[in-house]
């Protein structure tokens, strides 16, 4: 029977939907879950055996409760699946949890979660804590237990996202009938159910409640269960006495109890006195004094919100208390809790993106308004300019052919006036006029005096609001270059973590690699004598086999030196890099202090640059009054001699 | 709430890493003479398989913890290491059958480990001794089948399993839980069964004990037969 349904490929729903199974996605004790081509049904949960009557009819009662809100944190069912149209229910349909989702376990263990989460913070830890409270006060609300509430059924995603999966085990109920949640992890679970028969009880949101402070407590404190402590009596460690007796290790009165904190790890004081005071509650105090989901959210929020970023090391966060930052004192004693990001802005606390917030926040100079100048009207002096050497050349020119005329009429006026007299008049007006058009005023006085106005201006321009403006942008932009260049930080680690971590593991895959002896391999397989030949050339384990090495030494074959190869690399295939204790601690250390200091100075030229920039707009809007009038002047002069030159050229009056 | 020792008297940051409860597992292997052949190269592939099987487990593998050791002459093969650390041995034939001397080792190793739990303050569950033989002892074993005794149950687990030709009426005297015959050379359906229900204790369940799949059904791997 647990066969047949395993090779089905297709599913319905009771309204005859066909769902394609696609990929599996994880397979538990009693289910295999699969991908499901179908866009609301895409997780599809098939059962190894046929459900029983009961779990069917829960399964109805949840599709029931399902809702958007509950399918957003939960693999709610959301329909039934039968084998065929109209067949018997094999399953369910649920959504599906996004790629990159966790077991929580790999979020509050420090090990997976340096790996999987490798820039989670505390304050991202506490954010998931929240986060999970809020999930379970909203099941309570709409009357659901979880009961099963375990590590391994909440899964976490990078972005503090939650998933709730195996909800087909929460304990829900109708009117009749209580559909029990029967299973439990014996380290998740509340005292009163100790030694109890979990398919025999009814769950309660309370149970519920411890297990989610239990949760909580590991997020909080990086995988450390609350119970597991340092006992001082003889008897054996097990969770059901720690947990039944009240052994909250962090209590303030953990030491009345025989037990004490574990080594390396958070006082319960540096999760602030709210936290602590509901920590007490859940671990020491009776089912009435158990805090709620609800009381953790609001905590949570609060420890959340109070966080500072420790000033050496950039993925340090906890809470605002005016003491040291904790993960610093406990990587003295030899704890690497979080991975080492070069503290970008050790000095400050801020980060390059605040930075180049504030950057970005200093606003550029002020623009001068465009004001349109009336035209300017020429000066008399330029308007009479042009009528006197007008009129001095007319007169000169008429006085000229007068005397020519006159030189030819003479005889005719002669009789009037003397010519001589006449002539005489005439050459001198005329003479005088043409001194007055040549000696007078040149035009070139005003073009130059246009020139001259116009460089003025121009000069002024750039001394003020141009270049004020000019300056800003260039400042800016070499700001923006020093950002990137913080911001390349990780990456710039991160390719020299690699280059390390290639190194490693090299150096890691040799060690292993000699940990396969040929001796131990080969013994029956190759003669005495060929492996006495391999050991006399050097070559004792997988570490030193390579093709090109074993060919040529005399009484190993090809067919041999492809035997020992192939084994190699069998042996190579098993190999796991082991990245924790890949790049030895001194070179990370050195290679984080260099960038660290190089950051430093780096974050000094964007703090003082900045400081330039901001002088430069507080300057151009200081002298904004004043640079506006004289720019207005300058400009005015430009077009007053521009009108003085047009007037001067042609009379023009502006 | 200061810590009471500040010193700490061995590294406990391998603790701080991985604060998982821990599952400790000892396979005390009979690697005599007599195992040459097709029986130790299935115990080394069973190894193999029980390796690969407990690290795919994202929960198992940070808390069971596997050590061996073997026999003879005695030797601690692997100290602990939980299931993601854990490389299985290649295991060669050797001499003799030093059962008791092994046996005592696996104890001491154990009680060694559960010292270090206890000053890491990390919780466990109860250990497994798991002792796999195709012959007799070739020592006294008389004390270390008290030792065995006076534990099981309360301090361990200890399992015997008798591979074709193993005296069963001494293992009979070792372990209070009377002894597996494995069926031919089914060492990897042995370590199946065996980091199934080591993974057992990272998983849900009706009760707070582990529930053991029958080594004798299909779905405990059927590795076992009655003699
Ligand atoms: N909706 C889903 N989307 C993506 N992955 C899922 C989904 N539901 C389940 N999984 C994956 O499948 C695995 C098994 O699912 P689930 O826990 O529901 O099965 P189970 O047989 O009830 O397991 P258990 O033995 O823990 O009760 C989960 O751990 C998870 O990795």
């Amino acid at each position: 029977m647990a066969c047949a349904l395993i090779i089905m490929k297709v599913v319905y729903t009771p309204g005859n939907v066909p769902i394609n199974l696609g990929d599996e996605l994880g397979r538990g004790g009693e289910a295999v879950v699969y991908a499901g081509t179908h866009p609301t049904f895409r997780a599809i949960k098939i059962y190894s055996a046929v459900p029983e009557a009961s779990l069917v009819q829960k399964l109805h009662i949840l599709v029931d409760l399902a809702s958007q809100r509950l399918s957003s944190f939960c693999a709610f069912p959301l329909s039934v699946v039968l084998d065929r149209p109209g067949g018997r229910v094999i399953g369910y349909a649920m959504p599906r949890g996004e790629v990159g989702l966790r077991p929580l376990h790999q979020l509050y263990g420090p090990r997976d979660r340096k790996e999987y989460f490798p820039d989670a913070t505390w304050k991202f830890l506490v954010h998931m804590a929240r986060n999970l409270a809020q999930a379970v006060a909203l099941l309570h609300e709409t009357g659901i237990v979880v009961g099963d509430l375990n590590p391994n059924n909440i899964l976490a995603g990078p972005r503090g996202d939650l998933f709730i999966v195996d909800v087909d085990s929460f304990q829900v109920a109708n009117a009749t009938k209580v559909y029990r949640c029967t299973v439990g992890m014996p380290d998740f679970l509340a005292p009163e159910l100790i030694g109890a028969r979990l398919d025999a009880v009814d769950r309660t949101p309370a149970h519920d409640n411890f297990v989610l402070a239990t949760l909580i407590f590991h997020l909080l404190n990086l995988g450390r269960h609350p119970f597991q402590g340092r006992w001082k009596s003889p008897e054996e460690f097990s969770y059901e006495f720690a947990i039944s007796d009240h052994r909250f290790a962090y209590s303030s009165s953990a030491a009345a109890r025989g037990i004490e904190p574990p080594p390396l790890t958070l006082d319960l004081t540096r999760m602030g006195g709210a936290c602590a005071k509901l920590f007490e509650r859940a671990f020491v105090g009776s089912i009435s004094t158990r805090p709620t989901a609800k009381e953790w959210v609001t905590v949570l929020e609060a420890l959340r919100d109070n966080m500072r970023v420790c000033a050496h090391i950039g993925t340090h966060t906890y809470l605002d208390d005016g003491l040291p930052c904790p993960w610093c004192q406990l990587e003295e004693k030899g704890a690497i809790l979080f991975n080492f990001v070069a503290a970008v802005s050790a000095s400050t606390g801020l980060d390059v993106e605040e930075l180049w917030r504030r950057i970005c926040l200093v606003d550029p100079p002020p623009q001068m308004q465009a004001i349109t100048l009336a035209a300017a009207s020429p000066d008399s002096a330029a308007i009479r300019f042009f009528a006197t050497r007008r009129s001095s050349l007319t007169l000169a020119v008429i006085m000229a052919a007068l005397c020519v005329n006159i030189a030819a009429w003479s005889s005719l006026f002669s009789t009037l006036i003397p010519s001589e007299v006449l002539a005489a008049a005439i050459l001198v007006t005329g003479f005088v006029s043409f001194l007055s058009w040549a000696t007078g005023p040149k035009l070139s006085v005003y073009e130059n005096r246009l020139k001259q106005s116009i460089d003025a201006r121009d000069q002024l321009l750039l001394h003020s609001e141009r270049n004020a403006a000019a300056r800003f942008e260039a400042k800016r932009l070499e700001l923006k270059v020093l950002c990137d260049v913080l911001r390349n930080f990780p990456a710039r680690r991160a390719a020299q973590v690699a280059k390390l971590t290639a190194r490693a593991r090299d150096l890691q895959l040799a060690d292993y690699l000699d940990r396969y002896s040929i001796m131990r391999a080969f013994t029956g397989r190759l003669g005495i004598g060929k492996l006495a030949i391999l050991l006399a050339n050097g070559i004792d384990s997988a570490k030193e086999v390579s093709y090109e090495r074993l060919v040529v030494i005399v009484g190993i074959g090809p067919a041999i030196a492809q035997q020992l190869v192939d084994w190699r690399t069998a042996c190579e295939s098993k190999f796991v890099f082991d990245l924790a204790s890949g790049v030895p601690r001194e070179q990370l250390a050195r290679l984080d202090g260099n960038l660290f200091l190089e950051s430093v100075r780096v974050e000094e030229q964007v703090r003082l640059g900045t400081i330039e920039l901001e002088k430069i707009t507080r300057d151009a809007v200081e002298t904004k009054a004043l640079t506006a009038e004289a720019i207005l002047s300058a400009r005015y002069r430009v077009e007053k001699a521009r009108a003085n030159l047009r007037a001067a050229k042609r009379g023009d009056k502006g | 709430m200061a810590h009471v020792i500040d010193v700490l008297p061995f590294d406990s940051s391998e603790f701080a890493d991985n604060p998982e409860p821990r599952c400790p597992c000892v396979l005390v292997l009979d690697v005599s003479r007599s195992m040459a052949g097709k029986p130790i190269d299935e115990l080394n592939a069973g190894l193999l398989a029980f390796q690969d099987e407990l690290a795919a487990d994202t929960l198992a593998r940070k808390r069971a913890e596997i050590a061996i050791v073997t026999f003879g002459p005695v030797k601690v093969e692997r100290n602990f290491q939980t299931a993601e650390d854990f490389r299985a041995p290649v295991l060669t034939p050797q001499n003799d059958t030093p059962m008791g001397a092994a046996i005592d080792t696996a104890l001491d190793l154990l009680e060694g480990r559960k010292a270090h739990y206890k000053q890491a303050g990390i919780g466990y569950y109860r250990p497994w001794i798991f002792l796999i033989t195709d012959g007799g002892p070739t020592d006294s074993w008389q004390k270390a089948a008290q030792r065995v005794q006076a534990g099981e149950g309360r301090n361990f687990s200890f399992f015997a399993v008798a591979v074709e030709g193993a005296n069963v009426e001494i293992l009979r005297q070792i372990s209070k839980r009377p002894p597996s015959m494995l069926k031919g050379t089914k060492f990897r359906e042995l370590f199946q069964w065996l980091s199934s229900s080591l993974k057992a204790v990272s998983r849900s369940q009706t009760t707070d004990s582990v529930k053991l799949l029958n080594p004798g059904t299909p779905e405990g791997f059927g590795w076992t037969e009655i003699k």
